[in-house]
């Protein structure tokens, strides 16, 4: 219901930042138009036809939007013609975010983002508000939370009494906090960097450069070899120093329920994720990671998409974090998730013969397949080749799995590359289900799949059961998901 | 033989799978000999050669449409669901097999639907919808009317409270 208080503008720069917007992009047509025109007035009035009416657009838009905060809902009107009013209940507001670039923070605006249950876009992008707008968001929002997990219970004094309940402190405590050392670590583990080599690569391809080294004389060696080095050697110091100056200042505090997220050198970002909107824990650790001995832990929201979208940056609550540090990070966050008492179970060995036979087969074929280019004797090296090398992944992969129920949590490793751990408390669960391939059936093994609210790459997934046990585990956790209420 | 408290699909729902399946072979029929037709009028086909494409679709639209009036009574066999104090069990798949639990404190909300031959029929799709991602819509068919309305209006929250 409609309270008392006012309809807010966002702040006035909102009509700058839109027009920002609009000129980026416009950016790229208009630099084409420069380099393809000859006349040189006409970018001018190119910019002119496409700026007036941005501008004219965006101040209309400031002035028809507001923003409200009703009793129990945020209440957000847009449009002119075609009127719009949005209402996004506090309760399905699964975080606030808040999003600042150099310019943001050079004026003291933010660009907020709050996000509900459900996938793609943010549900209400209020751009931009000024920084105090944010906090009393924040506060407005989350304030009145019916309770609050992990809050200690008053300690009797040393007389033995119990002091009164204590008002609620909200100040945050620092879970983890990432120096540059780290974040450059992080950055290299990431290797990010070869997607900038490829792009240029692509370019440079694209302008003619490479047709001048034509034939391989004496003079292009030193070149193409400099070139691969200045490669291996630039690719990861990129990854690097993008990392560092993306999660600049990489700091994860915990604020009574919410976890806050801060990070950002140039585009500075501040995540509130409250706890109990977490669904899963996911910890991920590649080979690099494997080597430093760290790893990376994600927090998986609700509005994932059943492809599995991409990670957003938010959601990687630590980037890189010690392992020796790792059980009691993942305490914190899920209290339920205690990593240490967490008694992993192998899937049933069979599994690998299974996979064995497939790869098996598989080399086969593809040694059959080439015998005809190769000739006999390549082709049968080829063969073995692969053979060994699936067999050895596949007896890898088949002991990389495993699984473990608490009474509190549900979880599922795999990977030997590239190793995560997917950790569900039970009340998160959505949908169990079961299912056999025909190969199952005849193995008598089954599938197991724990549904939850947020999605991602790694899910609870579990090959190669042997049937009984994966029918005792669907029925046990089918159980223990109805006799618990699903809270958003 | 079913286990405890489950319940086969209504009967009635091969016959509507059938018609389903027909149409469905009749309009891949109809692209398939578009196809064909055109190819071999550019390629300037012989008679024979015709002929044996005639053949061969002859005899592939005749498999398609056998195997699609076949297949839903084997599917309906392996068939059933179950609806208890924790929830909605739906087990299905002949090759493939799958067994769904949805708990009832997970449902969120549900839709009873009907296409045009399910309503000739009195039938109709309970669909379950869920906080989940890859189970974010749990779709029941081959129910009739009457039983998906009393399923659904069993799924609903228990005590009227919004449980989410």
């Amino acid at each position: 219901m409609p309270s008392n208080n006012p309809n807010q503008r966002f702040h006035p720069l909102t009509v700058l930042f839109a027009l920002g917007g609009e000129l980026r992009n416009f950016l790229l047509p208009a630099l084409f138009a420069t380099m393809t025109t000859s006349r040189g007035n006409s970018v001018e009035r190119f910019l002119f036809v496409f700026l007036v009416p941005g501008a004219i657009a965006a101040v209309a838009r400031y002035l028809s939007s507001t923003y409200r905060y009703d009793a129990t809902e945020l209440v957000v009107r847009t449009g002119i013609i075609f009127r719009n009013e949005r209402h996004i209940p506090y309760a399905r507001i699964q975080s606030v975010d808040a999003v600042q670039n150099v310019l943001h923070r050079w004026f003291g605006v933010v660009d907020v983002k709050v996000q509900t249950g459900t996938g793609g876009e943010a549900e209400a992008t209020l751009s931009v508000l000024p920084f105090a707008a944010l906090d009393e968001m924040r506060q407005r929002v989350f304030e009145g939370r019916p309770f609050e997990p992990g809050v200690a219970a008053a300690e009797p004094g040393a007389d033995g009494s119990v002091a009164a309940p204590m008002p609620q402190v909200r100040e945050a405590r620092t879970l983890l906090q990432l120096p540059p050392r780290e974040l450059a670590l992080a950055g290299l583990l990431d290797n990010r960097g070869w997607v900038v080599i490829g792009a240029a690569w692509g370019l440079l391809f694209e302008s003619g450069v490479w047709d001048r080294f034509e034939g391989w004389d004496s003079t292009a060696w030193p070149i193409y070899a400099s070139v691969l080095v200045g490669l291996f050697v630039i690719a990861p110091v990129l990854s690097m120093v993008w990392a560092m100056v993306r999660l600049h200042g990489f700091s994860l505090a915990r604020r009574s329920g919410d976890l806050l997220i801060t990070y950002g050198a140039l585009t500075r970002v501040t995540a509130t994720i409250p706890l109990r909107r977490v669904q899963a824990v996911k910890i991920f650790r590649g080979p690099g990671h494997l080597w430093a001995g760290r790893a990376s832990v994600r927090v998986e929201t609700a509005g994932g998409s059943p492809s599995g979208r991409s990670a957003t940056e938010r959601e990687w609550i630590a980037p890189i974090i010690k392992m020796s540090a790792l059980p009691a990070f993942v305490a914190e966050v899920l209290p339920e998730a205690d990593l240490s008492v967490l008694n992993w179970q192998p899937v049933d060995s069979r599994g690998f013969r299974r996979r064995r036979n497939v790869a098996l087969i598989w080399a086969g074929v593809v040694g059959g397949a080439t015998a005809p280019w190769l000739g006999g004797l390549w082709a049968a090296g080829v063969g073995l080749l692969l053979a060994v090398w699936w067999v050895v992944s596949a007896r890898l992969y088949v002991r990389s799995l495993g699984w473990a129920r608490t009474d509190r949590v549900m979880a599922f490793k795999s990977g030997w590359i590239r190793r995560a751990v997917t950790v569900v408390p039970l009340d998160k669960i959505q949908v169990v289900d079961l299912e056999e391939s025909p190969f199952d059936r005849r193995w008598s093994m089954a599938c197991l799949r724990v549904d939850t609210a947020g999605a991602g790459a790694h899910r609870i997934d579990i090959p190669y059961l042997s049937r009984p046990i994966a029918e005792d585990a669907r029925v046990a956790l089918a159980r223990e998901a109805a006799s618990t209420t699903f809270r958003w | 033989m079913l286990p405890d408290g489950f319940h086969r699909l209504d009967p009635r729902f091969v016959h509507v799978q059938q018609i389903t399946g027909l149409i469905t072979a009749g309009i891949l029929s109809a692209i398939a000999l578009l196809a064909f037709g055109s190819l071999g009028l550019a390629v300037g086909a012989s008679w024979m050669m015709a002929g044996l494409g005639a053949g061969a679709w002859l005899a592939g639209s005749g498999l398609l449409a056998w195997w699609l009036w076949v297949w839903p009574r084997r599917a309906y066999a392996h068939a059933s669901y179950r609806l208890d104090t924790e929830g909605l069990e739906i087990r299905r798949g002949v090759i493939w097999r799958r067994v769904i639990n949805v708990p009832h404190t997970r449902v969120q909300h549900t839709d009873v639907s009907q296409g045009p031959i399910e309503r000739s029929h009195g039938l109709s799709t309970l669909i379950v919808h869920t906080a989940g991602t890859e189970h974010a819509q749990v779709a029941l068919a081959g129910l009739s009317r009457e039983d998906a309305l009393a399923l659904r209006d069993q799924l609903l929250p228990r005590d009227g409270r919004d449980a989410v």
